[in-house]
């Protein structure tokens, strides 16, 4: 199988001193991202952000730029190697798919880390809903049922840790077939405390 | 959309620009990552359900391309000939109506349940079980990924006291759970 993994390298080139900049201020954001991104970096990358090893992990394929990228569509390229021909949701139906993508704390120190949104609607033509599930959040929480649709935060990642993410689709209506979709972002920050 | 801020990972270029801090350590890192998610027909989403398109496709209104499978036995879908439902204290087979395919990421197990004023009367088999094997409604078909089963009925309504204009089945729901 096609198994790459992608780690996140915002934060691997920070070995030699972290920047602060206290405005926000920046020109590019691309730029920025194409020079940090790497590929199979994990022994330097800070932030893991990657599919499972599991086969669900087939439903995450990459930007052009390698980034991760969580796509249930006919465009992710692993439709007919790890996906077996599906091409997307069925209609009228519950979806629900364990163990797609984690962020892995691969730094040295404790940080928190912010998912947001965690829920996704489209209702302009048909209707889809896609709810990102923190599976292992009671872990980290230490507490029972737990789903903020606005976003998650960990308080405490550890070093080595991670938070396993699956999803649910909810297609209400056959009217949605090859019209309505999500085609959104998951925002992820992570900050050490 | 949310301001996105890069605070960290470009040491390098930021250098000669900003203060560093010196922990050697990251102090935040944001990232925007792609979430695209299609509605598929029937045909080709993850659980494949589509119409044969053989000989008793008529019976078939829907065979998922474009839609989600519909089979109807009713008056709504007379047949060219003029049939519009199965006959009293009879059994009635018809083969090879549409497939199940698993084009999912793993191993599933396909049940199904019905719903229907009589829905007991209707069995769905596996090609290889019809019609004396178990009903795939009594025992689930595990599908491998990229394998699939062609699904007859049988309607059975010998010795039922069900008449003309009576309600077989309304729907079927199936279910595939990954096996492992």
């Amino acid at each position: 199988m096609n198994r790459r993994r992608f780690v996140l390298g915002l934060g691997a080139l920070a070995g030699g001193g972290a920047a602060t900049v206290g405005t926000g201020a920046f020109s590019s954001v691309e730029a920025q991202r194409n020079i940090s991104v790497t590929v199979s970096d994990d022994a330097n990358a800070q932030l893991g952000i990657q599919p499972t090893d599991e086969p669900s992990g087939n439903y995450v394929d990459t930007t052009p730029n390698d980034a991760l990228a969580i796509d249930l569509t006919a465009s992710n390229n692993n439709v007919g190697s790890g996906i077996a021909g599906g091409e997307g949701l069925n209609a009228n139906a519950i979806t629900e798919i364990a163990d797609v993508f984690e962020i892995r704390n691969q730094g040295a120190q404790t940080v928190e880390v912010t998912a947001t949104p965690l829920a996704y609607l489209e209702t302009d033509s048909g209707a889809v809903a896609v709810l990102l599930v923190p599976q292992n959040a009671p872990d980290l929480f230490g507490f029972g049922v737990f789903y903020p649709t606005d976003g998650i935060t960990i308080k405490e990642l550890d070093p080595g840790d991670d938070i396993r993410f699956g999803l649910i689709g909810l297609p209400l209506s056959e009217s949605a077939i090859d019209s309505a979709g999500i085609s959104d972002e998951l925002a992820i920050s992570a900050e050490a405390v | 959309m949310q301001r996105r801020k890069f605070i960290t990972g470009v040491g390098s270029l930021a250098a000669a620009a900003v203060a560093v801090t010196g922990t050697g350590a990251f102090t935040n890192v944001t990232a925007a990552r792609n979430v695209d998610v299609a509605v598929a027909d029937d045909a080709s989403a993850y659980l494949r359900l589509e119409g044969t398109g053989g000989a008793n496709s008529e019976y078939v209104t829907d065979d998922g391309n474009g839609g989600t499978l519909s089979i109807d036995l009713d008056s709504k879908n007379a047949t060219s000939s003029g049939g519009d439902g199965v006959n009293p204290d009879a059994v009635t087979q018809i083969d090879d109506l549409f497939d199940i395919e698993n084009q999912g990421t793993q191993a599933v197990e396909v049940s199904l349940s019905k719903t229907g004023d009589n829905s007991s009367l209707v069995k769905f088999y596996k090609d290889g079980n019809a019609y004396s094997g178990d009903s795939i409604g009594s025992s689930p078909v595990t599908l491998g990924t990229g394998s699939s089963v062609t699904v007859s009925i049988e309607i059975d309504t010998v010795g039922q006291s069900v008449s003309d204009g009576d309600q077989l089945l309304d729907s079927v729901t199936f279910t595939a759970t990954a096996t492992s």
